[in-house]
């Protein structure tokens, strides 16, 4: 006996939506969620007519995805954006190089601009490189703090007006468990916000907040869209990966788990006095920062003096602009690039 | 974490794994860091190996400051032990008993010469606990307790629904847990008829403070829990020292003091527990609750570093508590006095910003996102308690009597108030 679909009660029911579990038809779980990421677009208003958006794009299924449903909605809804993507290259072999065929693929299929960034050229580093100065406990560190800066310069470069990342619900519970677990009060109350960063000059945002990895996976799977599917080779030894791990089994348990914690995030009662960094600028390139020198100069310094550890674990030994007079070729090189960037941006940051 | 072949260099995690071997061994060869002459047996504290006695002093130790320093019981006090058999509290009767009669013996002028009683819930009805298992279990109870001469009063969970007639209780509780679909829901419904029969205890007895052994773990295991439930508005309520919901204020010396080394104590003192079975015993893993995931979930994590639960409960407690989680002022109890001493929790201002209360769970109800369908009951009790109108006419008589109330409405339209 066949049944119809819960939705429109007249196609054959295909899939259960592992959000909601209701047994649905190819074409209605598609507009479920298509409908649903226009939700969360138009009720955090998100965008603004004629923004210049970039895309952050990996290659992985977040990002294709992204990129698929919001030129769809654009052209849709009349967003009326200027969409293209943008793209990071660690320097990771075996992982980066695949995946990045897969962001110039999917330029070609739906006909977005797209823009490429590496570290080497940055920060004069290839992620494989500073796994072979630091080992795999913190590298993961590194990778997200110069991978931020990375967007952030790139969409500078390429004019955006904002940002749109893949961050879907999975990793919103994530990072705020992750975030009860090491005690980061202070990130605790920022990680839930949908948009942030509206005061300066590149908001960015994560229209995919509330969407299940599931489903994003079921989408990309039933639309047979492309997108390169393995994990980070460095993945195994990260913390997060407890969250992930029991993020699973809960879901397992309760599926509607995984937004509850979001709400729980978007709930706690965090004192708006709490020790909140206060924003200026690092010193020595220019971007955002609440210290003298931002993150990714720190732990730049740190690998180009041969101290893995500063600005991991260690706070001894960094110094200010002013201090650095005997730095390498290489982290000369970083400088000048940095430096380019904040000639050019500096107003930006 | 990957275990180090030992062939790659500068792979941190391998160290990390010596690291631990190593320590294992420390202990071993070890003496005890506190008094220096006996034979370390175990880690105090996550880190600091020592003896059976020091560690029994240093969880003493920790009792003891955190009953002073938060004023947590007073020598007015009559105080009720829930106690469960496991380890905590029994820990927390051992020490409770070794205070007040040492504080009997000197008669010094201010030793919390305290009433002490102890009661034990029996669960075994909601559990399906067999019928010896569960007088086995209480010959145990009375059988430790009587031992340190102290008052004990035994009560199956099904009184709470405060009938004259045994079988009508047992009936009621049967059908109440048979209408809660949801596996967590059930779990916790048990709990809350559970608090509210200790307080009926408390309240008929004469009970002025309730404590119960909660340790750190346990605690770090229900902050997890909650926040997947998506309590994270009320979390911040049941992670204090002190809940003055309760007819009795609800308090929590072993609140610093993780499971292991409670048990560890047990261990060594041959202080005799009892294992008691829940929902999630001998159950498979994808079938369990969500306290019990939570709560392997904290055991896992203890695993890479045994402080994590205390982290997760410093987490916890930053966050901005209620106005119940400070006590109520009491006689010969004025501030001055309390600052000399040293204490550190404040004192509540007498019902003023009194919080609307879900009538189920007593988690204080956000006025701002609430279901429209009854708006006696929180979000999280709707969703997995409630979800059925049949499962609120089958509630005690006397939880199902309660209203919403003046704090409940102005909750609704707070921010409208100028």
């Amino acid at each position: 006996m066949v049944r119809q679909c819960e939705h429109c009660g007249e196609r054959r029911q295909a899939l259960r939506r592992p959000k909601t579990g209701h047994k649905v038809c190819r074409e209605c779980f598609f507009q479920l969620l298509e409908d649903e990421v226009h939700e969360t677009i138009t009720q955090n208003q998100l965008f603004k007519k004629g923004e210049r958006v970039a895309m952050a794009a990996s290659g992985g299924k977040d990002s294709t995805v992204l990129a698929h449903i919001l030129s769809e909605l654009n052209t849709r809804h009349d967003y009326g954006l200027d969409l293209f993507l943008l793209s990071i290259d660690e320097g990771i072999s075996g992982y980066r190089d695949d995946s990045l065929e897969t962001v110039k693929r999917n330029e070609v299929q739906y006909g977005i601009p797209l823009k490429v960034l590496s570290y080497k050229e940055l920060y004069g580093w290839t992620m494989d490189e500073i796994v072979k100065e630091i080992g795999r406990k913190n590298n993961c560190t590194f990778c997200g703090v110069f991978r931020r800066q990375a967007l952030d310069r790139g969409a500078a470069l390429m004019k955006a007006d904002k940002m749109a990342t893949g961050h879907n619900a999975d990793d919103m519970a994530e990072t705020i468990l992750l975030n009860l677990l090491r005690g980061d009060i202070a990130r605790l109350s920022r990680c839930t916000a949908i948009m942030t960063g509206e005061e300066g000059a590149l908001p960015r945002c994560k229209p995919f907040k509330y969407t299940y990895e599931k489903e994003i996976v079921m989408y990309a799977y039933f639309k047979k869209l492309d997108y390169f599917s393995t994990e980070c080779i460095y993945s195994p030894n990260a913390y997060r990966g407890y969250a992930r791990d029991f993020i699973k089994d809960l879901e397992a348990i309760r599926p509607r788990a995984i937004v509850d914690i979001i709400k729980s995030g978007e709930d706690f009662r965090i004192s708006s006095t709490a020790r909140m960094p206060v924003q200026g600028v690092c010193s020595r390139c220019g971007y955002i920062s609440s210290q003298k020198l931002c993150k990714a100069c720190v732990l730049l310094d740190g690998l180009n003096r041969g101290l893995p550890r500063l600005g991991i674990s260690r706070t001894r030994g960094i110094k200010s602009t002013n201090g650095v007079a005997d730095i390498d070729e290489k982290s000369a090189v970083a400088g000048a690039v940095g430096n380019g960037f904040s000639k050019k941006l500096s107003l930006e940051f | 974490m990957a275990a180090c072949a030992g062939a790659c260099d500068g792979c941190s995690a391998g160290d990390a794994s010596h690291a631990i071997g190593d320590r294992r061994l420390d202990i071993a060869r070890s003496v005890c860091m506190k008094c220096k002459e006996e034979a370390a047996v175990a880690l105090a504290n996550q880190t600091e190996p020592m003896c059976a006695q020091c560690l029994r002093s240093s969880i003493l130790g920790k009792f003891k400051t955190v009953l002073n320093t938060h004023a947590l019981v007073s020598a007015q006090d009559r105080i009720l032990l829930g106690f469960s058999g496991g380890p905590s509290s029994r820990v927390a009767l051992e020490f409770l008993a070794e205070i007040r009669s040492e504080a009997l013996a000197s008669r010094a002028l201010n030793a919390p010469g305290f009433g002490l009683g102890v009661v034990f819930i029996d669960e075994g009805l909601a559990i399906g606990t067999s019928r010896e298992e569960r007088s086995r279990a209480v010959d145990v109870v009375e059988k430790i307790v009587s031992r340190l001469e102290l008052p004990l009063v035994v009560r199956r969970l099904e009184e709470v629904f405060d009938d004259d007639n045994q079988e009508d209780c047992a009936t009621q509780l049967k059908n109440l847990l048979d209408s809660v679909k949801d596996g967590t829901g059930k779990e916790d419904i048990v709990e809350i008829l559970r608090m509210e029969l200790l307080e009926q205890v408390a309240k008929k007895e004469g009970y002025t403070k309730l404590v119960l052994g909660l340790s750190t773990t346990r605690i770090a295991a229900r902050v997890v829990s909650a926040t997947a439930k998506g309590q994270g508005f009320a979390l911040a309520a049941g992670v204090q020292y002190v809940d003055s919901r309760w007819h009795a204020p609800v308090v929590l010396p072993l609140r610093d003091c993780a499971t292991k080394e409670l048990a560890l104590l047990c261990h060594f003192f041959h202080l005799e527990t009892l294992f008691l079975r829940n929902f999630s015993t001998l159950v498979e893993p994808s079938a369990s609750t969500i306290n019990s995931l939570c709560s392997n979930f904290v055991f896992t994590l203890r695993e890479d570093n045994s402080s994590r639960d205390h982290t997760i409960v410093r987490t916890a407690g930053k966050l901005t508590p209620f106005s119940f989680n400070h006590l109520a002022p009491s006689n010969g109890d004025s501030r001055s006095m309390r600052k000399r001493r040293g204490v550190k929790t404040e004192l509540s201002n007498s019902g003023s910003n009194m919080e609307a209360l879900c009538v189920l769970c007593r988690a204080p109800v956000d006025g701002r996102s609430q279901l429209e369908d009854d708006p006696r009951y929180c979000r999280s009790c709707t969703l997995q308690i409630v979800d059925d109108s049949k499962v609120c006419n089958l509630l005690p008589r006397h939880i199902q009597a309660r209203r919403a109330g003046q704090a409940w409405m102005k909750s609704q339209i707070e921010e409208f108030l100028l």
